[in-house]
């Protein structure tokens, strides 16, 4: 069925304008009707707006930077160099620490350790009395020791394999 | 949808990937508005009649997209999601104005009307004003499923995405718009 023209005719009618037409009102008015738009903008809107918004971005995204967001990157590499640097000095410190030679004292430190961790209780008093005979000086050694007698001395500690050492600790 | 700008078209798909190169952001989102502004004001500007309203609208809308187009989906279509922003932007200004002024919907609809009669950027003859007085007689939402389909001629696959709604309600509420609108127009 061919769809009517639609027909806009105007009649002055006093002050009234009475809008008549010859729409086949039961043959879908609206889509007869022209759909021009009847609106309009300022000259020139569409071609300024997106110079606008791009202004308006860069104005709120300014805005809404706080100062670490700018500083950020720079930060975010300076972490991460000094980072490397942290890591390899510490590798480099452990990696000496691991390599160091053990000195005499801790030597004998460790091995002391280890031979007693290995006695019991009764061996351990056993060794330390001994320990003790041997640094025990009767009174006669002590007067040949006073007397100056060095030859005696020597002859006498070595023959009795008394430490030196004890001997200061008496005297 | 291909748009042309200089020498350059890309498609939809392409801005939003260009978009997600953060060095491109800017160049993509320009393009992006100039490609949108127009389908964008029209469909705000027939809701909110006013230019100047519109145009607070507008930029409103485009930089709820630009916030939200780091998180757009790749499925989504990118002109649908922008008039479902632009939709809820404008429908947002409209509630606003009536908790602002304490307006009852029926003198929003008045208001809106004056500024019809009044707008210097409006040049319908009596019959389009006559028209465009009988759709801001509408409930807001069917206004929206009026314009989309009766001016832009959007499929309701189409709106059914941009308004959340089935086609089944979409078509439904179409059919109630159009009565009113010729009731109107025959009565008036």
């Amino acid at each position: 069925m061919k769809i009517k023209p639609f027909v806009l005719l105007e009649v002055k009618a006093g002050e009234k304008t009475i809008i008549m037409n010859n729409i086949d009102k039961t043959n879908n008015m609206l889509e007869q009707m022209a759909k021009g738009n009847p609106f309009r903008t300022p000259d020139g809107y569409f071609d300024n707006f997106s110079v606008r918004m791009s202004d308006k971005i860069s104005e709120v995204e300014n805005i809404r930077k706080p100062w670490f967001e700018w500083v950020r990157p720079q930060i975010t590499v300076y972490l991460a160099f000094s980072s490397v640097v942290i890591l390899f000095a510490v590798g480099i410190k452990m990696y000496q620490a691991n390599n160091k030679p053990i000195s005499s004292h801790e030597f004998a430190e460790v091995m002391e350790y280890s031979i007693i961790s290995d006695m019991d209780d009764s061996e351990i008093i056993k060794r330390l009395d001994e320990a003790n005979n041997k640094l025990l000086l009767s009174k006669d050694s002590i007067a040949k020791i006073k007397d100056g007698d060095a030859k005696t001395l020597i002859n006498y500690l070595s023959k009795e394999d008394i430490d030196i050492n004890a001997i200061e600790d008496v005297l | 949808m291909i748009f042309a700008i200089g020498m350059t078209d890309y498609s939809d798909k392409e801005l939003v990937a260009i978009f997600r190169d953060v060095n491109r952001q800017h160049y993509a989102f320009n393009m992006i508005v100039r490609k949108y502004t127009e389908r964008m004001y029209w469909h705000i500007r027939k809701l909110i009649i006013s230019h100047d309203d519109t145009d607070d609208v507008l930029q409103n809308t485009f930089m709820k997209a630009w916030k939200g187009l780091q998180d757009f989906r790749e499925d989504a279509q990118l002109y649908t999601w922008l008039y479902r922003i632009a939709t809820n932007e404008a429908l947002s200004f409209l509630a606003q104005k009536k908790r602002k002024y304490f307006l009852p919907l029926i003198d929003v609809e008045r208001q809106l009307s004056n500024t019809l009669e009044t707008d210097e950027y409006f040049s319908g003859n009596e019959l389009q004003l006559k028209l465009q007085k009988a759709v801001l007689t509408l409930p807001e939402k069917q206004r929206v499923v009026f314009n989309l389909k009766y001016f832009e001629e959007m499929k309701y696959e189409e709106m059914s995405e941009i308004l959340d709604t089935s086609v089944g309600a979409l078509k439904a509420s179409y059919h109630h718009a159009v009565k009113k609108v010729e009731k109107y127009i025959l009565e008036n």
